[in-house]
Formats: structure tokens, C-alpha cells, sequence
């Protein structure tokens, strides 16, 4: 090594002519072609105007002072802050009865009149919520899912009173959600729902023929928007969230479905891929879908751009999940993309029928008899669920920084590890990267994204910065 | 820079590797990213030597697909050869950056539970 300088730890990446440098609290250099061969062979001038942009940003050093390592080491630790709040995000299958029929289904739900046995045991539900409160995380959220949890109102309403109760010796922040369809939702429920703040997070696939195709059912738009309506009104129009999801008939239809979301009212959206589970799994091609998404993507992404540079203020929220990734020092808690995995490090399942999962796509395993991801039973332990077996074998390849193709990619920091995905597709938890579509996905999309920084910056980042501040540019 | 790939078939490509110039992580690595194209087979031939043929998994390797490849193992080759170079200058460094920056949260929360 010469005198001169220190190498410290980055990752880089080809983009075009460029070379994308990335160190390792996340923070970027975009430079001409050669530079990392001039940087890594000891070439680099010292003193040059290349050289101080290399050195402020922490990719060289001259000799690392213990207080420029005390620094850095902080901000590292920062973008990985979600770590010290454990499990944040407590998800409860209140029931798996559903009164809709989604040809995409990925929870393998049952018919609104099927049996109470796909209904959560009140007795499960409160051990569930004990376990719960055993986390050390100063806030929770409790997310109600299903099925469609509104079919079980009582199930609800004695999920948030248990909770409240055993908060009054816990003193936790708890924000509650409620994923629903908005189609049952009735005057009682939205009542209790303003009582205790809770938000609501529903499901628009976009205008109506797409969405009643989606849901399998001919009222299933004029039913949602009804339902929407009347929460807003009961709530607040920033107390009620919406999620599209990507059937293959939307691939079809980016800009229409972002005008639905316009004429619905919602400032934002938030463009979501099919997960290979439930009745997903059985789309033919998911090679031929994954590559028609990213051109989907982009599409719905240059369209809601050109609405914002026209003065609208309307956010694709995927897009600013990664955005804060490379903008900002910050973690996202996003537990799609995670490292460590979000599983288990930041949400938890319980199910309907008492058992825990490592996450939401790990319980939809479970719904087709695989129960890879099961960790327990809502009767066990909190150290025996967290800390067991299952849980050990898998937190050995949860790390982007470590598992083969994440741990020398540049998009090491901005992306996440799924073991669970890994498992569904490949049928291993470790994976194969060069072969896996979430790699795939996630790649495009950032390239695309650092694309858009290189060849439109004036353009872009001005409304960039406004979705990350949520303020108008 | 490695020499220009043989054609073998249709579907086949080889070529040799200096293993002074690339050690065999490195090649291991490059070789990685195309196991979805490819089936990939590895021989050594000489003490420094390693000789890797490529077998498109799908339909035949076109003149165009082969220039294409061509470029991409010269230059992921290089890259990954540099990303050596940088992961074992920083290895000490980064290993301390990650000690200061989680030291301040190693406890196990679990840890003293009954299991």
C-alpha cells in the first residue's frame, strides 16, 4: 500500500459510462469510468479536487483518526437503528374468511361463510398480544389482516381493549391498523375505529373494469369507493391508505391507474409487484412477468413525474422508500427491504390459528401446508420464538452484507435480504441471486432510479426532495 | 484482459483463465452472475492455469450474444479483481467500523429469558 492514502470500504457499480461508488453508510459518488481502477491501484493524486470529494465522503482517508472512525461508525450504526427497537411491526390474522374473490389471492383465504374454525380463538388472540408487549420496541403497530379482518368486528374490538388495557402498565406508542377491503365496513366499526385512532389501509387496483376483474366480483369498485367514502368521512382523509397490486391485466394500464388514484383522491401510490404465494404462484410465466413489471414500473413512474413537474404533488411511494435509502442517513422501516431481513427483526405474524410466523408471505406459506417459516405458538415463549431454532437457522443468511452476490453489490445498503422469498422461488432460504427475480427487480429499479439522477437531476431531484419532505417543490 | 472465447458448438463457448492475473475467487465470483444462462464447467489445466466452458442453457450462443459475453467477463473479471484489492485493504478497517458502530447494542435482549 503506498503512503499517500487509505482505502476505506465501498462497493461500486457500472452504470453506462459512470461508476457508481457506494461506502458503507450508503452514501454515493457518481464518477467517469477508470476511477475506482485509479482509486483502488493507489493512482489518485492527493490533493485533487477527485480525491477531497472521495475523502469528505469517507471512501479515502489519509490516516482514519479514532474520532473519524467514532463518526463514521455512528452513521453506519444509524441506517441500521431499526435493530434497536426489535420487533416493530405485529401482525394478527384475525380470521382467513374473506367476502371478496382476488384472482391474485396471496393469503389463501376462505369464504365469508365458511366455518368460525378460520377465526382467530379469543384466548390465542390476547396470548398473542402478551407476546407482543414483551418486545422491547418503545412502539408497536398492530396490523389486523386476514381474510378480511372486518368480517370479525368483536375479534377487533377485543384485540385493541386487551391491548389498551395492558398498556396502561406498558406505556408503548401503539399506532393500530386495520387492512381492509373496505366492502363490510359498517357504522359501529368506523365509530370504534375514530375512538382509537385506528388507520385503515385498503386495496384499489386502479379504475373499475381492472379492479372488479382483480377482485373477482362485478360491485367490488363501487363497494371499495363507498366504503372509502365513508371512512374518510368518519376519520379523516389522512387516516385512510391505499395499495394497488400488479395483476397481469394491470400491467396493461400504468397512467389509468394512477388517474384512478387521482380521481379517487389520494395523493400517492404505491406500485407493488405479486408475491409468488397463494394463488400468485400459479401465474405462468413469472419470468415474462416480472420483466413486463419493470417496464410497467417505469411507465407509471415517468407518468407520475410528469404530473409532478407539472405542479401535482403525487408521490409513488416504492419509489421514495429507496429514495430515503440513498438520500438520507435514515432507515426506512420497510421490511421488504431490510438487512438484517425484516423477518422477525421487525415484523411477526400470528396467525389465525394460533401459531407464529416469521411474516406475512411465511404464514401465506403456511395457508399452502408449508410451514418452513412457522416459529411457534402464541402459548410458547417469547425467547423460545425469537430465539429458537427456526429462528437461528435462518438468521445465518439474512445479511445482505454477507450472502453470495449481495455482499459485493453496490446496492448492498438500499436493498434487503428475503430468506423467505428465496425459499418460495428457489427452494432454498439462501439463493441463488443470479436467478432470482427479487434481485432482478430491485436492481432494475434502482439502476433505473440512479439513471434518472445521472440524465434528468434538474428534472427529478427538486421532486425527489418533496416526496422525502412530503412538501410540495 | 483473457484470451478471445473458443467457440466449442453452437451452444459452447470456452476460454482460459491466468489464475496470477485472476485468483480463483475472483473468476468463482464472475462466474456466479451467469449460472442463470449458463451451465459452467471447470477444469485446471496447468498449475496457474484454469479452463472454463460455457454452455448456453438456451438455444444456440449467437455472434452477437459471444461479443456481448465476451466484453462482460473481461470486464466483470477486472471489477471483481478490484473489488478484491479494496475488500482486502479494508478488511481490518471495516471490521472495526462495524465493532464501534453496533458495540453500543451488543446484549442480547433474549438472553436470560427461559426458553
Amino acid at each position: 500500500m503506498d503512503a499517500g492514502y487509505r482505502l476505506l470500504p465501498f462497493l461500486f457499480r457500472r452504470l453506462g459510462d459512470r461508476e457508481l461508488l457506494v461506502n458503507e453508510a450508503g452514501d454515493f459518488l457518481i464518477e467517469p469510468a477508470g476511477t475506482v481502477e485509479q482509486i483502488a491501484t493507489h493512482r489518485l493524486e492527493v490533493g485533487s479536487e477527485l480525491y477531497k470529494d472521495l475523502a469528505a465522503n469517507c471512501f479515502v482517508a489519509d490516516n482514519p483518526s479514532p474520532m473519524f472512525l467514532d463518526n463514521y461508525a455512528c452513521r453506519i450504526g444509524s441506517r441500521k437503528a431499526f435493530l434497536n427497537d426489535s420487533t416493530t411491526l405485529h401482525i394478527f390474522v384475525l380470521t382467513l374468511r374473506c367476502n371478496q374473490n382476488c384472482t391474485y389471492c396471496q393469503a389463501s383465504s376462505r369464504d365469508a361463510n365458511a366455518s368460525s374454525v378460520f377465526d382467530m380463538k379469543k384466548e390465542e388472540l390476547f396470548q398473542a398480544i402478551r407476546l407482543m408487549f414483551q418486545s422491547p420496541a418503545a412502539g408497536v403497530t398492530m396490523e389486523f389482516q386476514g381474510g378480511e379482518p372486518s368480517l370479525v368486528p368483536e375479534l377487533l374490538k377485543a384485540a385493541v381493549e386487551y391491548a389498551e388495557l395492558l398498556n396502561a402498565e406498558f406505556e408503548k406508542r401503539i399506532t393500530y391498523v386495520l387492512c381492509t377491503n373496505c366492502v363490510a365496513l359498517t357504522d359501529e366499526l368506523l365509530a370504534f375505529c375514530r375512538e382509537y385512532d385506528i388507520l385503515i389501509s385498503t386495496s384499489l387496483d386502479g379504475p373499475e373494469f381492472l379492479h372488479n376483474s382483480n377482485r373477482g366480483k362485478a360491485d367490488s369498485y363501487a363497494n371499495v369507493l363507498e366504503g372509502i367514502r365513508r371512512a374518510r368521512v368518519c376519520l379523516g382523509n389522512d387516516r385512510v391508505s391505499a395499495l394497488m397490486t400488479t395483476s397481469e391485466l394491470s400491467l396493461q394500464y400504468p397512467e389509468e391507474i394512477v388517474d384512478s388514484y387521482l380521481e379517487n383522491g389520494f395523493s400517492g401510490i404505491f406500485i407493488r409487484a405479486l408475491n409468488p404465494y397463494g394463488l400468485a404462484v400459479e401465474y405462468a410465466n413469472r419470468k415474462s412477468y416480472y420483466e413486463r413489471f419493470l417496464v410497467f414500473y417505469q411507465r407509471m413512474l415517468d407518468y407520475i413525474l410528469r404530473l409532478n413537474s407539472e405542479g401535482m404533488f403525487f408521490v409513488e411511494e416504492f419509489t421514495a422508500l429507496l429514495l430515503r435509502k440513498m438520500l438520507s442517513p435514515f432507515p426506512t422501516g420497510f421490511v421488504d427491504l431490510q438487512s438484517p431481513a425484516g423477518i422477525v427483526n421487525s415484523v411477526i405474524v400470528y396467525n389465525y390459528d394460533g401459531y407464529v410466523y416469521a411474516s406475512d408471505e411465511s404464514r401465506m406459506l403456511g395457508a399452502i401446508g408449508d410451514n418452513t417459516f412457522r416459529l411457534g405458538h402464541v402459548s410458547e415463549s417469547r425467547a423460545k420464538i425469537w430465539a429458537g431454532p427456526h429462528v437461528r437457522r435462518i438468521a445465518r443468511l439474512w445479511a445482505t452484507e454477507f450472502i453470495a452476490g449481495c455482499a459485493d453489490c453496490a446496492y448492498q445498503g438500499y436493498c434487503g435480504a428475503d430468506p423467505v422469498r428465496n425459499y418460495s422461488t428457489q427452494g432454498d432460504m439462501y439463493g441463488v441471486r443470479p436467478m432470482s427475480f427479487f434481485c432482478g427487480k430491485h436492481k432494475a429499479v434502482i439502476d433505473h432510479l440512479f439513471s434518472l439522477l445521472i440524465h434528468r437531476e434538474q428534472e427529478v431531484m427538486p421532486i425527489f426532495r418533496s416526496w422525502l419532505s412530503g412538501r410540495r417543490s | 484482459m483473457i484470451q478471445p472465447l473458443e467457440r466449442v458448438s453452437p451452444q459452447t463457448v470456452k476460454f482460459e483463465c491466468d489464475c496470477t492475473l485472476y485468483s480463483a475467487d475472483v473468476v468463482a465470483k464472475v462466474l456466479y452472475w451467469l449460472m442463470g444462462e449458463f451451465r459452467i464447467y471447470q477444469q485446471s489445466v496447468l498449475p496457474n492455469s484454469l479452463s472454463v466452458t460455457l454452455e448456453k442453457k438456451q438455444g444456440p450462443l449467437t455472434d452477437v450474444e459471444l461479443e456481448v459475453l465476451q466484453d462482460r467477463l473481461n470486464l466483470d473479471l477486472n471489477d471483481y479483481r478490484l473489488r478484491k484489492i479494496i475488500r482486502e485493504e479494508t478488511r481490518e478497517i471495516r471490521a472495526i467500523l462495524y465493532v464501534k458502530a453496533f458495540a453500543p447494542y451488543d446484549s442480547d435482549v433474549l438472553s436470560g429469558e427461559e426458553e
